[in-house]
């Protein structure tokens, strides 16, 4: 009988098996070694339970080293770094140790010498790996700058790079991220889907020209108002048109013509050989279903990272949808006789929603705070539409044609052959622009 | 005679260590079997699902119970988190995992799933496996989780960016994802509508549309264009 229970007790199975996941002492011991890490400030000496810092670091450093990719071997960062990920890793980092003295930085480089911080700790593995591949890279030199688009934008932090080009820690760090997920061969697939989100997501929050961006195109609608042209890659496509009057308008879904009370689609990615006039029930628009009465302007826009919807009433009123309460948020009295909005003006890079008065002066609206402020800028009576297109200024005259803005001065746009009745761009999500340079 | 005696002796001996041998392996046998059916009682339908339970071995011997079976569920899900910070040697095996996992959900277990995703004091990797298993389990249940956990977003985002918050960022992109691949297409492009209304994040709101319009067989999927961009970007 006793031979009998011990062989039962030997078909336990372990539950959560803390020895599971334990990096392997040599290695451990390695890595303490290669990197200076002050092991106590982690915790001391743990190669098993994950609960411990010091454990979190090892297993990191392991995953780095013994991460492959299908080019091969664990080699070269394209472009930015000629060794292995372990090697030039241990190149650039003097000493690691665990802190909590700047509790707004996940980590921070001194020289070589990395304190990780209370948000490296609560991060997951991918963030972690991430976070000390690019501190790694602060060693060489490389900072950041203020951003000037994304969602770092509006804090106080230096938290972008000028571009991927700058070869910098954001650049370094994404590369990761694009290597693991494109390349990656013995990755867990949770891990490699968070690298692909993270790759995706950190192109538009911190390069000041974002590396992967949606891709634009231009729709002009056809001075007979029965047709329009879509601009997209070099090719020109010809698109039908809802037979109803209203003027052509960009929505998060194309592109739509608005008469004061309703939005009609354009459809962009196909003809249906059908006229029917099909509601615009996309994009924010299908908000107006809500609001009956004509109103003189209806408009969505991004700024930094967020999306915004407004409705300018007959009385000037400009009034914005707030999506956290789901409805329509406090208006504001227009402090001029609105003429017309538009998403860009001459002399400017950035798109935005731009008020223009009967008058021709320039304002924004800053829906959070209830604002309109003036611009120094100036609408011309010739422009109908302006539009940023790919680095270039694009302007609808009241002629009919379309040209390049270049210092103010008029070039004719050579893909738009016709005239036309209105000019917008348009977001098309079939694909992304990669903008290396 | 003292010999006969020690013959018979012996004989006895190794006819107990027989039954003792015999009876061992019928108990396990058995064990196994009131496994496969306590996991065939569950959610999980396939015969994939069975035989990968069955040959991993890994649930209690014995579990005859709801409970008994959802503490299985949970080290599971303890185990395959514990994994996404491991080298993987198999890949694949990991991606039937995965599903079997995920099919196997009761709907307490979506619950709790959405539950871990929500909690910011949960370890990033628990969150995104919780979300990736809510995506994979493709019922009303689990949609309707995923659906929730992205809307909610909105109520509790503020306006200093940090890596937390990009995380947070992240997460809902995951379970954007997730109701893009719920196989009655209509319904998940109902829900991204709703959940559209309801979030102002631009990078969120470019997921949804590009989700949307794969769903309408105008784009391929987002993580196939994803992949395209990133590709382009490192080869």
């Amino acid at each position: 009988m006793v031979l009998l229970g011990l062989n039962l007790k030997a078909q336990d199975m372990p539950y959560v098996d803390k020895d599971f996941s334990c990096i392997p002492q040599a290695d451990a011991n390695r890595y303490i070694s290669d990197f200076s890490i002050n092991v106590g400030s982690f915790g001391g000496k743990e190669f098993c339970d994950a609960k411990v810092d010091t454990k979190k670091l090892l297993n990191d450093i392991y995953l780095i080293e013994k991460g492959l990719f299908k080019t091969g071997s664990n080699v070269f960062i394209k472009g930015f770094i000629t060794q292995t990920y372990y090697s030039w890793l241990k190149s650039e980092t003097y000493g690691v140790e665990r802190g909590q003295d700047i509790p707004w930085a996940t980590a921070y480089n001194s020289g070589g010498y990395f304190t990780m911080q209370d948000g490296w700790a609560n991060s997951s593995t991918l963030g972690r790996v991430g976070t000390f591949i690019h501190e790694a890279r602060h060693t060489a030199g490389y900072s950041h700058i203020t951003c000037l688009q994304g969602p770092y934008k509006d804090t106080n932090l230096s938290g972008c790079d000028r571009d991927y080009n700058y070869g910098g820690s954001h650049a370094v760090e994404m590369e990761y991220y694009a290597r693991v997920s494109v390349q990656g061969s013995n990755f867990h697939p949770v891990y490699k889907k968070m690298a692909r989100l993270m790759a995706v997501a950190r192109a538009n929050f911190v390069f000041n020209t974002p590396v992967i961006r949606p891709r634009e195109a231009i729709v002009a609608l056809s001075a007979d108002r029965r047709s329009a042209e879509l601009f997209d890659n070099n090719q020109i496509y010809r698109r039908e048109v809802p037979s109803t009057n209203g003027i052509l308008k960009r929505t998060s879904f194309g592109a739509i013509l608005f008469d004061g009370i309703s939005a009609f689609c354009i459809e962009l990615y196909q003809n249906s050989g059908f006229a029917d006039s099909v509601a615009d029930a996309y994009s924010y628009f299908k908000l107006l279903f809500e609001k009956p009465n004509k109103l003189k302007d209806f408009n969505e826009w991004d700024r930094a990272n967020k999306r915004f919807v407004s409705y300018v009433s007959e009385d000037n009123k400009i009034v914005p949808f707030v999506f956290r309460n789901g409805q329509w948020g406090t208006e504001t009295q227009l402090p001029f006789a609105y003429l017309r909005s538009s998403t860009a003006v001459p002399g400017s890079k950035d798109n935005d929603l731009y008020l223009i008065s009967e008058n021709g002066q320039v304002f924004t609206y800053e829906p959070e705070a209830g604002r309109v402020k003036a611009t120094s800028y100036n609408w011309n009576a010739k422009n109908k539409d302006v539009v940023n297109y790919k680095d270039q200024t694009l302007i609808l005259q009241q002629d009919g044609k379309i040209y390049v803005n270049t210092d103010n001065s008029l070039t004719p746009w050579l893909q738009a052959q016709g005239t036309y009745d209105g000019l917008v761009s348009v977001p098309i999500y079939d694909s992304f622009d990669v903008v290396k340079q | 005679m003292k010999k006969q005696f020690w013959i018979a002796g012996l004989i006895l001996c190794l006819l107990i260590l027989f039954a003792e041998y015999d009876l061992t392996k019928r108990i396990h046998r058995g064990a196994n079997r009131v496994v496969a059916t306590a996991t065939r009682s569950a959610s999980a339908s396939t015969n994939e699902v069975n035989e990968v339970i069955a040959n991993k071995g890994k649930l209690l011997p014995g579990a005859k119970t709801k409970e008994q079976g959802r503490l299985n569920f949970d080290n599971l899900f303890l185990r395959q988190a514990q994994q996404i910070g491991q080298i993987q040697n198999d890949p694949a095996s990991v991606e039937l995992e995965l599903k079997t996992l995920s099919k196997q959900m009761l709907p307490k277990d979506i619950k709790h799933m959405r539950e871990i995703a929500e909690d910011t004091k949960n370890s990033g990797d628990d969150r995104a496996l919780a979300i990736e298993l809510l995506s994979r389990n493709q019922t009303a249940d689990a949609l309707d989780e995923l659906a929730g956990f992205i809307a909610r977003h909105e109520k509790s985002a503020g306006q200093n960016w940090n890596r937390a918050r990009e995380f947070e960022t992240i997460l809902r992109a995951q379970a954007i994802e997730g109701i893009g691949i719920y196989p009655e297409h209509a319904t998940a492009e109902s829900v991204l509508q709703k959940i559209d209304e309801k979030i102002s994040e631009s990078f969120l709101k470019d997921r949804i549309a590009r989700t949307r319009a794969s769903l309408k067989g105008i784009a391929p999927t987002p993580d196939q264009q994803d992949e395209q961009a990133l590709r382009k970007l490192v080869e």
